[in-house]
């Protein structure tokens, strides 16, 4: 059974002002789904309907096989951990988490017992007797996680919980709320915006944009067997990079559905001279490397070659190219797109051709 | 739900009514009665409505006191007050807002302590003071003790705090003197609070009786509230055709902005009483 | 206090200097001299305002308070005297409660009031601004001619608020002769007066608390009164504060309305009022000081109260 059900979900503002289009979405027990997409694609949109916050203008959303058509959001089973916190300011640190145990009637020695342990697990007994304001923003984000956490909810909704956070601290948290699924085994969904979090967290992810989902899947399914163009530039850093298949016209061999090559940065071979190695097959680039930036790791290369400006990134550390440079990228790393942007996946190119510019 | 909805809509729709009557009937009361003769005044059960409209009170309300006197003093007053507060306030302002001096503290503190002193309560002392001056019975008299305000004060302070320091040391690179600073830069910036708190002290003057009632003995420099407040004394009894007439000419300035600029009047109010 | 008055003159001073010090030949110095006291040139104008006409008289009318004085002959020192006749005085008490009932009275029920009606009107709709308009009016205009309009419509025998009684088959009521009423007809007119600033005070402090608390709220399974005694209330404690401040020393300083409708008799006289008759009609400039000198201590003890004790309690930020 799933645990969350979205069926054929609308929801509209006003009349002209479509945020989420027939949107169908099952979400497994236990998962840990993202919801990840640009800004107003409809992902915070989602999760509010989930909760209860918005009402969706068409279609039915079941929790745990139940229509949550007019339940109150108090009474879904859930908690929500919101992006700026919503700690009540009024109220300290063990009234802030006790607030909703108090509101569902749970015995005063129960409060106490639930408060013990999630304190004990997010270490902020230190913290309870004062005000959210004089916290630091990652204790407030564990007093956040604390409320939501000590309801025992069989749901908890994230809405980008880690954004107001310095990098540090938002790594360190990401570890911990892996950690925290591992252990609860309890149903995640978290929205955000960032393709790294999504990638690093999720088991599940689930790619929106304009209120319609463009796909969704495992992370390493999502990067490494995008299903179109929008996926294949919003997840990964840099996107992928595409081409018009049309600028290549003089060959043949190319499917003719094919309007679009891409690959991934990573995936193309640098060298000073043309053709390294000619027995391997694949599309071989010429171009001149603009710039440059070491990060470490890896080296991201911004190079003009003839069919428009790519990326590309390297892990060998040892030398820096510049100037004229050759790119190889072998056939089985190139992803073909059709008119309108959608994958295809039969072989278009005979393995053995080679593509030269 | 389907029959509740309807009641509901009635339940506030009458709830409405009741509260536009509550705080409208005493307006249109002083309305009704400024044209009513002495006679329908004077009837019980009072009408509700007056089909020969009594123009002539407002005539004879102008007749019964020096009125134009009265008005040119309050707009004399209202104004004054307001340009000396302007002198009074802006540099005191920017001083608190922008420098650091040893004593600026104890000036602050004072500064404010003395919005929580009612003019109610020190009257006596500053009246006995004006005429240690000679000056019952001034334009001064009425002006001076308002020529500042805390409120005013405060208020500007915080508006200048939020311009960002870097404007004003660019202005400093570019060599303004302090005086240009202020009024090139700062005071265009602050131009939305200085009209509210020329706003807030215009309806305060102009509304003010009390003041004008100690500090003056004659009708000189008298306001418009006392005028009308004496309206009562002309013939015997309380006429009230009479002073509802002249109500009516005090209130018609105040009621007439405010039915146009009547969301910049309460968020001037608001603005007030947030900080 | 005559060491500031001291200072603020010498800044002044000081200032003046600081233009003549261009055609000076030690320029740097008096330069350094310029920019220290430029600041207190600057609060120089409004210090003198204050100093004149606020600090001075406090501290005048103090020394007062220990003077017999009928402004014809000369003072004459009396000690506390004055405040032992105070003291002893039926009159006073009586002023005194008069006075906690019309501060009370109108405070408590108009902040109340307020915020029902700013509950009610909270929802930004056309009509609700419009109300919000009506109840506002009254705020800005001014007391006298809002005590005329009361004064005429309480009339016992003329008014149009015992017409409406006598519709509703209700005994009328002697509004401002009454003395066991009358105060309470002009803690109605205050409140009618001044309802409407409170709503809108209110208001805008409600739409200030940020929705996604309520959010937060309705997830924990919070219902309504819960929210509004848990969350919106602490969430406006400052507002809810300042304007019990504000409307204790509104209350305390009221003097159109008494001086209108009914000159302070029939229990209706405070102590602003008392003050004044003391002052004004009767002369008696040192037991009015006296008076002033109470005044001025309840709105100290008011005041000091507030900023130290219940501002740093309710103060959240």
């Amino acid at each position: 059974m799933y645990k969350i059900e979205l069926v054929g979900i609308d929801k509209a503002y006003e009349k002209d002002l479509q945020v989420i289009d027939n949107l169908n979405l099952k979400i497994e027990e236990g998962s840990f789904t993202i919801l990840v997409g640009p800004s107003g694609c409809g992902k915070s949109t989602t999760l509010r309907m989930i909760a209860g916050l918005e009402q969706e203008s068409d279609g039915e959303i079941f929790i745990s096989g139940k229509s949550m058509h007019n339940i109150e959001p108090g009474d879904r089973d859930i908690a929500m951990v919101f992006q700026n916190y919503a700690l009540y300011p009024t109220m300290t640190v063990r009234d802030n988490i006790e607030f909703g145990l108090k509101n569902n009637k749970i015995p005063k020695v129960e409060r106490n017992q639930r408060i013990q342990e999630i304190c004990d697990i997010l270490g902020i007994s230190e913290y309870l007797a004062r005000k959210p304001q004089s916290l630091s923003g990652g204790q407030r984000q564990r007093v956040a996680l604390a409320r939501a956490m000590v309801k025992k909810p069989s749901v908890f909704l994230m809405d980008e919980p880690l954004s107001n956070l310095d990098a540090k601290l938002r790594n360190q948290i990401r570890t911990e709320l892996i950690e925290l699924h591992r252990k609860l085994k309890t149903t995640f969904v978290y929205v955000t915006h960032d393709q790294v979090e999504a990638l690093s967290m999720g088991t599940h992810i689930v790619l929106l944009n304009k209120g319609k989902i463009m796909q969704q899947g495992p992370p390493l399914e999502i990067y490494n067997d995008p299903q179109n163009i929008f996926t294949a530039q919003f997840i990964g850093s840099p996107p992928m990079n595409i081409l018009h298949a049309k600028d290549f016209s003089y060959l043949d061999g190319f499917d003719e559905r094919v309007e679009y090559v891409g690959f991934r940065p990573e995936h193309g071979q640098i060298s000073k001279i043309r053709s390294v190695n000619p027995s391997q097959e694949g599309l071989e680039l010429a171009g001149q490397i603009n710039t440059y930036e070491i990060l470490g790791s890896e080296i991201l290369y911004k190079i003009e070659t003839k069919y428009g400006s790519i990326n590309l990134k390297t892990f060998d550390m040892r030398e820096v190219y510049e100037g004229r440079v050759s790119i190889l990228i072998s056939n089985d790393k190139l992803c073909y797109f059709d008119r309108d942007e959608n994958r295809i996946y039969e072989k278009a190119v005979p393995r053995d051709q080679k593509i030269c510019s | 739900m389907i029959f509740s909805n309807p009641i509901k809509m009635i339940l506030k729709w009458f709830i409405n009514l009741i509260i536009f009557v509550i705080f409208f009937i005493p307006f249109y009361w002083m309305l009704l009665t400024s044209v009513k003769s002495l006679g329908e005044t004077l009837q019980f059960p009072p009408t509700f409505f007056v089909w020969n409209p009594h123009f002539e009170n407002f005539k004879n309300a102008f007749e019964a006191i020096p009125f134009l006197q009265f008005t040119f003093n309050s707009i004399v007053v209202a104004f004054g007050t307001m340009i000396f507060q302007f002198i009074t306030i802006v540099p005191a302002a920017y001083a608190y807002a922008r420098y650091d001096f040893k004593l600026k503290n104890l000036f602050f503190g004072l500064t404010l302590s003395t919005m929580m002193i009612p003019s109610q309560l020190i009257f006596l002392p500053i009246f006995l003071l004006f005429s240690k001056w000679g000056m019952i019975n001034t334009y001064w008299a009425l002006i001076l003790p308002f020529a500042s305000s805390a409120f005013g004060i405060f208020m500007l302070r915080q508006t200048f705090k939020q311009v960002p320091e870097e404007l004003i040391e660019a202005a400093r690179l570019d060599k303004s003197s302090e005086l240009k600073i202020i009024f090139k830069i700062m005071l265009p910036i602050a131009k939305p609070t200085v009209f509210t708190l020329g706003l807030l002290t215009f309806i305060e003057t102009w509304n003010n009786y009390f003041w004008p009632l100690v500090m003056t003995t004659n009708d000189t420099v008298r306001t418009l509230p006392l005028g009308i407040a004496s309206l009562r004394m002309v013939e015997s009894g309380i006429n009230y055709h009479l002073v509802m007439a002249g109500n009516v000419i005090l209130i018609l300035p105040i009621l007439f902005a405010y039915f146009f600029a009547q969301r910049h009047i309460i968020d001037a109010f608001t603005y007030m009483g947030e900080k | 206090m005559i060491k500031k008055y001291a200072v603020s003159n010498h800044s002044q001073v000081g200032a003046h200097f600081d233009d003549k010090a261009s055609i000076s030949f030690n320029m740097d110095l008096l330069k350094h001299i310029g920019k220290v006291v430029f600041p207190y040139g600057l609060i120089a104008p409004s210090m003198m305002i204050f100093l004149i006409f606020m600090i001075y008289p406090i501290l005048y009318m103090i020394y007062l308070s220990f003077q017999k004085w009928n402004m014809l002959s000369d003072k004459v020192f009396i000690g506390v005297q004055n405040y032992d006749k105070l003291f002893v005085d039926p009159d006073f008490y009586q002023v005194m409660i008069t006075t906690v009932k019309f501060m009370v009275g109108t405070v408590s029920v108009s902040v109340v009031l307020a915020l029902l009606l700013a509950l009610y009107l909270n929802q930004n709709t056309a009509i609700n601004r419009f109300l919000q308009g009506v109840i506002f009016a009254p705020y800005i205009v001014s007391l006298v001619s809002i005590a005329f309009i009361f004064m005429w419509m309480m009339d016992s025998d003329l008014g149009l608020l015992n017409y409406i009684l006598n519709l509703l088959h209700l005994p009328t009521v002697r509004w401002l002769e009454d003395p066991k009423v009358a105060i309470y007809a002009l803690v109605l007119v205050n409140i009618w007066k001044g309802v409407g600033y409170y709503t809108i005070i209110f208001i805008s402090a409600f739409q200030s608390i940020p929705p996604y608390l309520y959010e937060a709220a309705k997830l924990d399974k919070s219902n309504r009164y819960r929210t509004f005694f848990k969350i919106t209330l602490p969430m406006i404690s400052p507002t809810l504060f300042f304007i019990t401040l504000t409307g204790i020393i509104g209350g305390l300083k009221v003097f159109e309305t008494i001086n209108i409708m009914t000159m302070g008799s029939n229990n209706t006289n405070t102590l602003v009022y008392s003050l004044y008759q003391y002052g004004f009609s009767f002369h008696k400039i040192g037991y009015a000081s006296a008076i002033g000198v109470v005044l001025m201590v309840i709105i100290g003890t008011v005041t000091f109260f507030y900023f130290n004790t219940l501002s740093k309690r309710v103060h959240y930020r």
